[in-house]
Formats: structure tokens, C-alpha cells, sequence
């Protein structure tokens, strides 16, 4: 007979489904992903620059002037990426999100948001203390974000492989 | 009972006894009864108020001793501290309720008598001896180790080595063998001479700018006049040496400049007309070195009144015309003095009238003083009025603010300028040449003439363990605990507050070091440096044993004043009367428990005037709730507050009201046994004490003008030896001055008192109004009286006793 040996091959059984299934979920939370590095990296030079300005490495005008270019687009990225948590059901995220948009929202209403070079030094301690906090908030929804991609990654990719022990 | 000055004992001006300083602080207390029919009132007689010489603003140079001359300090007259004494841990100091903070006069000249100039010492070869680490100068506060090889920084306590050249032995008590030869180990002012390393660029020459309002009401109301006037006589005064440079820029709804180059033989008048894009018409020659272009410049001066005399324009473009001064001096800096009578109409960052249909600045926010509405015109409008302070501060530029306005001018918008740029703000509401000109010239005539620093730098050092939280004045705060200062004149004050890092302080003593870095007026680069040293203990009754009563009153008014200009008002107002509270709560505690059980008021000695300088804060025209008080004068009373002095506020709080239907003559007038003048007798606030009598005269001083009420059936003979005229009837009042000291003995008194006045309050009481009883005018007196219940606010009895009844409610 020609079936002389058996060989173990470990074929994959083909299904109907077509390959290289990154389902739409994948590519959400890998976008959310992205902007969660870019609200963090916003934060980090946020810090920074408040930092350089206590040792003196910058002048008020320019901290101020650099802290307000980020402070906006924050703000807007932050807000888009709260209601597409709603839009797309998602509501854990949406809710731990929601505290930190009413937050900016009160700063907004208050005029606070936006700094000032005049009186950037008294209040140093204090936005240290207000960055830091967002920073660890940033941090822990930013690996939420990447268990979440993760796992899209996993369920559509992963589908079982039947080894043929003919 | 002893202990304590029983109402008995103390005499009717207030004036008590010297204290025995080695009694315990719980026995040196003021004790005041309350009424014995009523218990829920005080007699007015008894309240405390200060002697004479306390009315003077003497500080206290007993409590600074340790263990070396007196000298050894940096003089009260350019630093105070609130309490001189460090708390040793947060706790205590919260408790006992005291601020803790000092008020900074850097430039302050000599006042009283005994106050010396600042002595100059050079460095040369390796520089000013500085601390490796946190560049604390060299002081006399420092430990010497090693047999004088090395020293120890009192401030970061890191050990130096002490440079070759400036080796010297140390006697037996660790000190300084030739310290009496080195201003910089004896004395706790000095100044040093800067070497190249404290400079960006070579010293900048005097500049001054005169950026004046020429439109209708302008020169209708003779300002333009006034001004030009007052320069003119003023420029071959003005600091400074051959390198001053000057300029002077009009503006009405069009910026024009002068060319004033010393080629020409008459100055040439350049109108730039669009002001939505000012440019400067020539590249140079409109900012003239003064020495070549004297000529044209005086001349400019004396015509600019008849060149817009037939102005009908009524716009004004200040926006603009203050870009275009920017550019012209942005290349060297300097000083921008800005004249303004009409509210920025047209081009950019123009002001709309905000107190339009808003009579007075709280009409709906009412008694209480709070509403939004008020809070809104504390608060600045436009942002391009800040963001050109800042640039301004960057170049050095420093804007002084003078407004001249019948109507609202928008004062805190435009005062932006001068707060952020180290300037000042000066209000004359309704100017006319013929009632205020004579204030206009002397005022305009001292911030020119007066010292000044020029593209200046402060930097507040303290020991460790302790720190800055907060600074208060007209600067920019370029860096942590660096403060740009673009000008800095003599009269100008700042003031911090420091707090403990840890909760326990461990040193013995602790130093603060205020360092200013500035350029005089001759081109010299200077650093100015006062220390003070003052000891850490433990308990509370040291601190109130230590307490200066008037530097705490001008801190907690600046804190107040801060918060009133951040747009709470009346925020402003209950910090001060909180704080005075929180201290009598915090001595209360600690007295001994059969005074706390009389029910008597208690109030520490050293600060036994407290109740009453605060509620004179509170009644001051920054704070006072009255509808009446316009918005413009309440922002420029706030922002010079700020600024002013510990002699100023105190006097601003408490004004000194004399009697003068005395004998006038010697020894009245002339300087006493312990160098100070002899002043009339100081007379309680109160309207029926002073004002509700027609044949008195009253010589009143608060700080900031000097006011000589007149009653309606004065004297004649009084009259004839003040005035040289025996009735008043039909003279304008604003027209009379003092016969000269020649006319009789009585004038020539008078005249040494006004003197000796303004020897005590430099830089402010430069001209003497006569206000006659029944006039509108008496307001300004009226005002002044402090003491009395006004419509909204107690009198001083009965704020004693509402002080007292919450400090028990709150301890009990």
C-alpha cells in the first residue's frame, strides 16, 4: 500500500470564514490605543514643562505659551474619544472618562483651563498635583485600552487548529 | 488684679506705659472692661489708640537683639517682619493665629532720625562671596569655622570655603575680627558693587517716555497743560546722567510722534493716522539723548498744549499708540509714563464703559458689597492690556499710569500695565486744572524725580525649612522666588508670606535675604541685600511677645487686597477682619484662666492697636462696602495698596488727625529730645470730637494726602496767622495755600509740622488741600474718620466687642 508511514502533519482545517480577520472592534481599540500614548505623551510634557519651570530650565512666557498649545487638543481628543465610548456601547470606558470630561468642563466654565505667565507661579503646586493625578488616570485607561485591543486581537485572530493525526 | 493695663491707667490718647519686657507675655496684657450696665458695650474712652509717637510707625528695635550691635539687621525700614521670631513647628503658628511674612521696602530712603545710607562695598578679584549652593550673599549672620578658613551658609548650612583674599582671624566669640571694617559682616544692609557676571548686557541708560492723551477732554480740562508743564520744570531733574534719553508720543484717534533730532531747530510734529497698523515714521531721533536735544525737548514741551488747543476729537486710541511706544523702546527699555483722560475709543483693545447704568461699583451688589455684578468690574476686561505688561517686563519696560478721567476710564483694565511691569497707578477722578494742578505737579514731580532702579531683579532667600508661599505687589514673576522688577523707585513695596516646609523647624535661628540687582541711575550695577535673623521658639506667647502690629496690618491688607482684586471683594474685606479675629483667638487661649473669666476684652500688648488698624483697613476706600465709592477709584486704591509702604498703610488705616487752635510756636514744630518733631496732640476719629465744632482747624494726615479742615466760625485771628486773610468767604478753597514761614511764628509752625509730616511719610502728602466745613470737598474728611459707625460698618467700640464675643464663643 502507499500508505507506508504516517506522517504527523498538523494541517489547518480550513473553515468558510476568509483569512486575516481583523475585525472592526481590532481596529477601534487599536485607535483608541493611539490616542490613549498621544493623552498620555500630553500629560508627560505637561509635567515636564512645569518642572523645567520650578528649576529654571524655562521662562514663564514660553511654559505658558507651550502648556496652552497642548491643553486644547487634549481637551477635544479627550471629549471624541468619551462619546465614541457611548456611541459604540462601550460603557465602563465612557463612564471613567465622563468624571474626567465633567472636570475639564468646570475648568472651561471657570476660565481656569488656560494659563497665564503672570500667575503661573502660585499655582505650580498645585497643577503638579492636578497633572500627576490625571497622569496616573491616563495611565490606568490607557492599559484598559491595551487589554481591550489585545483581546479584539485575540478573538479574531485566534481560531482553533485541529491537528490530523491521520 | 496685676498684670494687664486696667482701663483706669491708661490715658485718654491711649498712650500706655513702656512694658516691662522681661515680664511674661501672659501678664503684659490690655484688659478693657465692658460696661457695667450693659455688658454688650465698651466706653469708647478706654479703647486703645496709639501715642504719638506709635502714630509715627516707630518699629520696634527692641525685640531684634542677638547678641550683636543693632545694626546687625537689616534696618525695619526695608524689611519687616510680621512677627520677629520663627514659629518652631506649623502647628504653633496656626494656633496662634499670626500671620507669618515680612514687607519689603528695598529702596526706602532714610526717614527718621538715626537712619543712615547704604553702605557701597566693592569685591575685587573673585567677586561677591557667595554660598556654593543656594548663592546666599555673605552676611552677618554666618558661623566662621576653622579659625575663619571656612564658613557656614545660615541659610542652606552647606560649609564654604572662605576665598585667600578675603581671609580674616576670629576672636574668641566665633566672630570676625575686622568685621566693624566690612559693611558686609556688621551691617544687615549692604550694598555691592556687581561685576560683569550680573549683567546680559551693558547697563541701560534712563529712559523716559510720555505716551499723553491729547484728545477733547484732554486739553478742555487742562491736563495736556499740567503735564507738559510739570516735565518741563522737572527734566533737568529727572535721574540720570549724559546718556538719559527721552520721548515724547500724543495719541487722539491718531498716534503722533515728534522728531526731535538736534539737527533741527524746532521740534516737527509726525502724525501716523492708521492705527490698525502703527508704524514708527522714522527710525531713530523721536527717542533723543536729553543732553543734545534739551533745547527742542523743552521746547516741545511748552508748545504741546497750543498744538491740540482746538482739538474737537474725541476718540482716543491708546491700544495702538501704546504698540507704537513699545516699538520704540523695546530696543533699550526704560520708563512709560502714560497720561490718560478718555476711555480707550477706537483701534485695538478698546474698553467699553462697564459702569454704564451700574452707578457707583455695587449698586445692586449693594451693602454686602458681593454681588456678581461688583465682582465683574474688579476684574480686568481686555487681556491685550496684560499680555503687552508681559511683553513689556521682558524688555524692561516699566508703565506708570496716571488717569485723569471725569468718567469711567476703566482703571483695573489699564492698571494691567503698571501691576505686571513694576509701575504705579494714579487716579485723579475729574481732573481740572484749576483744583487738582497743584496735587498733579507735585505728585507728577516726585515719581520723576525720585530714585529709581533700573532693569531690576529680586530674589527672597530663607533659611531651610522655611518658605516662600506667596509674593504681593506690582512685579512679574520671572522664576521661583525671582521677581522682574523693570523699574524700581523708592516708594515701592512688596510684600511675602512664608510658611514651614516641615512640620518642625530644628535651628536656632532663622535668616531671610532679600537680594535686589539693579542699575542706577549713573549706569552702575548694584546689588542691594538686607538680612534678618530672627530667632526660632517654641511657644505661642514668644510669637505674640515678638509681633509687629503695623507690618502684620499692611500684610494682612495686601492678602485682602489680592483677594479683592482676583474679583472678591468682600472676600477682601472678612480676610481682614477674620485674621484679626483668628489672633485675639489665638491670645486668648493662652491667657490665664481668672482674665479669661472677667469677661474683659483681651488684647495682647504688642498688638493692642490691632482691632483698631484692622477696622481702618476695612473702612479704607479700597474695601469699604458704600455704593458710593466709583470703581475706578477702588481698583487704583486697591493696586496702591499693594504697593505702599508699612507707614503708609497704617497710616491709610488710622489716619492722624491734629488740632492746630493751639500754641503754635516752639517747641511745637521743632525736633524733641529723641530727634523726632514735636507734633501736635493726635484726637480721636470721631465726628463730635473733631468735625461737629465750627471754630476748630484740623490738620489731618492718611498716608496719602494732607487735608487742613477749616470750621465755619474759625478764628479770625488764626486765619490771619495761617493764611495771611482774616475770612475765607468767597475764595476757592483749592486756591489757598499757607502764608510763608515769614508771615508769623503760627505759619512757620505749621510749616515745620507739614514738614515733619512728609519726613515720615516719604513719597506721599506732596500737597496740602484746605477743605472748608460744609463744602463737597469735606467728603475726603469724612472719610478719615474711621473710628465712627458708618452706614454699614461698626464703630470702634463695637467692633471691639463683636471681636470679642466671637473670639469667646469661638474659645469658650
Amino acid at each position: 500500500s502507499h500508505r507506508s508511514h504516517t506522517r504527523l502533519v498538523a494541517r489547518r482545517k480550513r473553515r468558510g470564514r476568509p483569512r486575516a480577520t481583523m475585525t472592526g472592534a481590532f481596529w477601534f481599540w487599536m485607535l483608541i490605543f493611539v490616542i490613549g500614548i498621544a493623552l498620555v505623551f500630553c500629560v508627560v510634557v505637561h509635567l515636564v514643562t512645569l518642572t523645567d519651570l520650578e528649576s529654571d530650565y524655562i521662562n514663564p512666557v514660553d511654559a505658558t505659551e507651550r502648556l496652552n498649545k497642548f491643553l486644547i487638543p487634549e481637551y477635544v481628543v479627550h471629549t471624541s474619544i468619551t462619546v465614541l465610548f457611548l456611541l459604540t456601547l462601550n460603557f465602563i470606558p465612557f463612564l471613567a472618562n465622563s468624571l474626567l470630561v465633567a472636570w475639564h468642563a468646570k475648568r472651561f466654565a471657570e476660565r481656569q483651563h488656560l494659563l497665564d505667565a503672570t500667575s503661573i507661579y502660585p499655582s505650580l503646586a498645585e497643577r503638579k498635583k492636578q497633572s500627576n493625578i490625571k497622569l496616573g488616570f491616563y495611565c490606568i485607561m490607557f492599559f484598559y485600552y491595551m487589554y481591550r485591543m489585545v483581546y479584539a486581537l485575540v478573538r479574531s485572530r485566534w481560531t482553533p487548529v485541529k491537528i490530523n493525526f491521520n | 488684679r496685676p498684670g494687664g493695663y486696667a482701663g483706669a491707667a491708661m490715658a485718654m490718647d491711649g498712650s500706655v506705659g513702656q512694658p516691662e519686657l522681661d515680664q511674661p507675655l501672659a501678664d503684659r496684657f490690655v484688659s478693657l472692661p465692658l460696661g457695667a450696665s450693659n455688658s454688650s458695650s465698651l466706653d469708647p474712652a478706654i479703647a486703645p489708640r496709639p501715642s504719638v509717637d506709635e502714630a509715627r510707625v516707630l518699629p520696634r528695635t527692641d525685640v531684634l537683639q542677638t547678641g550683636g550691635p543693632s545694626t546687625e539687621q537689616a534696618s525695619p525700614r526695608f524689611l519687616r517682619m510680621t512677627v520677629n521670631a520663627a514659629p518652631n513647628s506649623t502647628a504653633t503658628l496656626n494656633k496662634s493665629g499670626l500671620p507669618f511674612g515680612a514687607v519689603l521696602q528695598p529702596l526706602a530712603p532714610a526717614r527718621l532720625p538715626g537712619e543712615e545710607a547704604v553702605p557701597v562695598v566693592g569685591f575685587a578679584g573673585g567677586g561677591v562671596v557667595r554660598c556654593r549652593r543656594c548663592r546666599t550673599y555673605i552676611n552677618p549672620f554666618v558661623n566662621w569655622l576653622d579659625g575663619g578658613r571656612r564658613w557656614k551658609c545660615n541659610l542652606c548650612y552647606l560649609v564654604n570655603e572662605v576665598p585667600a583674599e578675603y581671609f580674616g582671624p576670629i576672636d574668641e566669640y566665633g566672630r570676625r575680627r575686622d568685621a566693624h571694617e566690612r559693611p558686609e559682616l556688621s551691617q544687615g544692609t549692604v550694598e555691592f558693587v556687581a561685576s560683569a557676571d550680573y549683567m546680559v548686557r551693558p547697563p541701560q541708560p534712563p529712559v523716559y517716555v510720555f505716551l499723553v492723551d491729547v484728545s477733547y477732554h484732554a486739553v478742555a480740562t487742562g491736563m495736556v497743560a499740567t503735564v507738559a508743564q510739570t516735565v518741563r520744570e522737572a527734566i533737568n531733574d529727572l535721574p540720570g546722567d549724559v546718556r538719559t534719553q527721552v520721548s515724547v508720543v500724543a495719541y487722539d484717534s491718531a498716534v503722533h510722534f515728534f522728531n526731535l533730532s538736534a539737527n533741527l531747530s524746532q521740534p516737527q510734529l509726525i502724525t501716523v493716522p492708521d492705527i490698525a497698523d502703527v508704524f514708527l515714521p522714522l527710525p531713530d531721533d523721536m527717542l533723543v539723548n536729553l543732553q543734545e536735544s534739551r533745547t527742542l525737548v523743552e521746547a516741545l514741551l511748552e508748545r504741546l498744549p497750543n498744538m491740540f488747543a482746538g482739538t474737537q476729537v474725541l476718540d482716543a486710541a491708546l491700544g495702538p499708540a501704546l504698540k507704537a511706544a513699545f516699538q520704540l523702546m523695546q530696543h533699550v527699555g526704560g520708563k512709560l509714563h502714560v497720561f490718560a483722560t478718555a476711555l480707550p475709543s477706537i483701534g485695538e483693545a478698546k474698553l467699553r464703559n462697564r459702569e454704564d447704568g451700574r452707578r457707583g461699583s455695587g449698586t445692586a451688589g449693594g451693602a454686602k458689597g458681593g454681588g456678581p455684578q461688583q465682582n465683574n468690574l474688579l476684574l480686568p476686561e481686555e487681556s491685550f492690556y496684560k499680555k503687552l505688561a508681559v511683553e513689556c517686563s521682558r524688555q524692561q519696560i516699566c508703565c506708570d499710569v496716571s488717569l485723569f478721567g471725569a468718567t469711567y476710564t476703566d482703571a483695573v483694565t489699564l492698571g494691567q500695565l503698571a501691576k505686571h511691569t513694576g509701575g504705579s497707578v494714579y487716579h485723579y477722578p475729574g481732573f481740572t486744572a484749576a483744583r487738582d494742578g497743584a496735587v498733579v505737579r507735585k505728585e507728577l514731580r516726585h515719581n520723576l524725580t525720585r530714585e529709581q532702579g533700573w532693569e531690576a531683579v529680586m530674589r527672597v532667600r530663607c533659611s531651610q525649612g522655611v518658605k516662600i508661599t506667596g509674593f504681593f505687589g506690582h512685579f512679574f514673576v520671572r522664576g521661583t522666588d525671582l521677581l522682574a522688577l523693570p523699574n524700581v523707585d523708592a516708594d515701592k513695596s512688596f510684600s511675602v508670606t512664608l510658611g514651614l516646609e516641615e512640620n518642625a523647624v530644628t535651628a536656632t535661628h532663622v535668616a531671610v535675604q532679600a537680594a535686589l540687582l539693579y542699575t542706577t541711575s549713573s549706569g552702575e550695577r548694584r546689588i542691594r541685600v538686607h538680612t534678618v535673623s530672627v530667632p526660632v521658639l517654641p511657644t505661642i506667647a514668644d510669637l505674640f511677645a515678638h509681633a509687629d502690629v503695623e507690618a502684620i496690618t499692611a500684610l494682612t491688607a495686601k492678602l485682602g487686597a489680592e483677594r479683592a482684586l482676583a474679583g472678591k471683594l468682600q472676600e477682601g474685606r472678612e480676610l481682614i477682619q477674620n485674621k484679626c479675629i483668628d489672633m485675639l483667638q489665638g491670645f486668648r487661649q493662652i491667657c490665664p484662666p481668672d482674665a479669661k473669666q472677667s469677661g474683659n476684652i483681651l488684647l495682647p500688648e504688642p498688638l493692642r492697636l490691632l482691632p483698631l488698624y484692622a477696622l481702618g483697613a476695612m473702612k479704607h476706600l479700597a474695601f469699604r462696602p458704600d455704593g458710593d465709592v466709583r470703581a475706578d477709584e477702588r481698583a487704583t486704591s486697591l493696586m496702591q495698596l499693594e504697593c505702599t509702604p508699612v507707614h503708609g498703610m497704617v497710616s491709610s488705616a488710622y489716619p492722624r488727625m491734629m488740632p492746630l487752635l493751639l500754641d503754635l510756636r516752639p517747641p511745637l514744630g521743632q525736633p524733641g529730645p529723641s530727634g523726632h518733631v514735636n507734633l501736635p496732640p493726635l484726637l480721636p476719629l470721631v465726628a463730635e470730637r473733631t468735625l461737629a465744632n465750627p471754630q476748630g482747624c484740623f490738620l489731618l494726615e492718611d498716608g496719602h494726602q494732607l487735608l487742613l479742615w477749616i470750621g465755619r466760625a474759625a478764628p479770625p485771628q488764626f486765619l490771619v496767622d495761617i493764611f495771611g486773610r482774616s475770612s475765607l468767604d468767597g475764595v476757592e478753597p483749592f486756591s489757598l495755600e499757607l502764608a510763608p514761614p515769614s508771615h508769623s511764628e503760627a505759619a512757620a509752625t505749621v510749616h515745620n509740622i507739614v514738614e515733619a509730616l512728609r519726613t515720615e511719610r516719604p513719597g506721599t502728602l506732596q500737597a496740602l488741600r484746605v477743605v472748608r466745613q460744609g463744602t463737597p470737598e469735606e467728603l475726603l474728611v469724612l472719610r478719615c474718620l474711621v473710628e465712627d459707625r458708618s452706614v454699614s460698618m461698626m464703630s470702634y467700640d463695637e467692633f471691639l466687642v463683636h471681636c470679642h464675643r466671637t473670639v469667646c464663643s469661638k474659645v469658650a
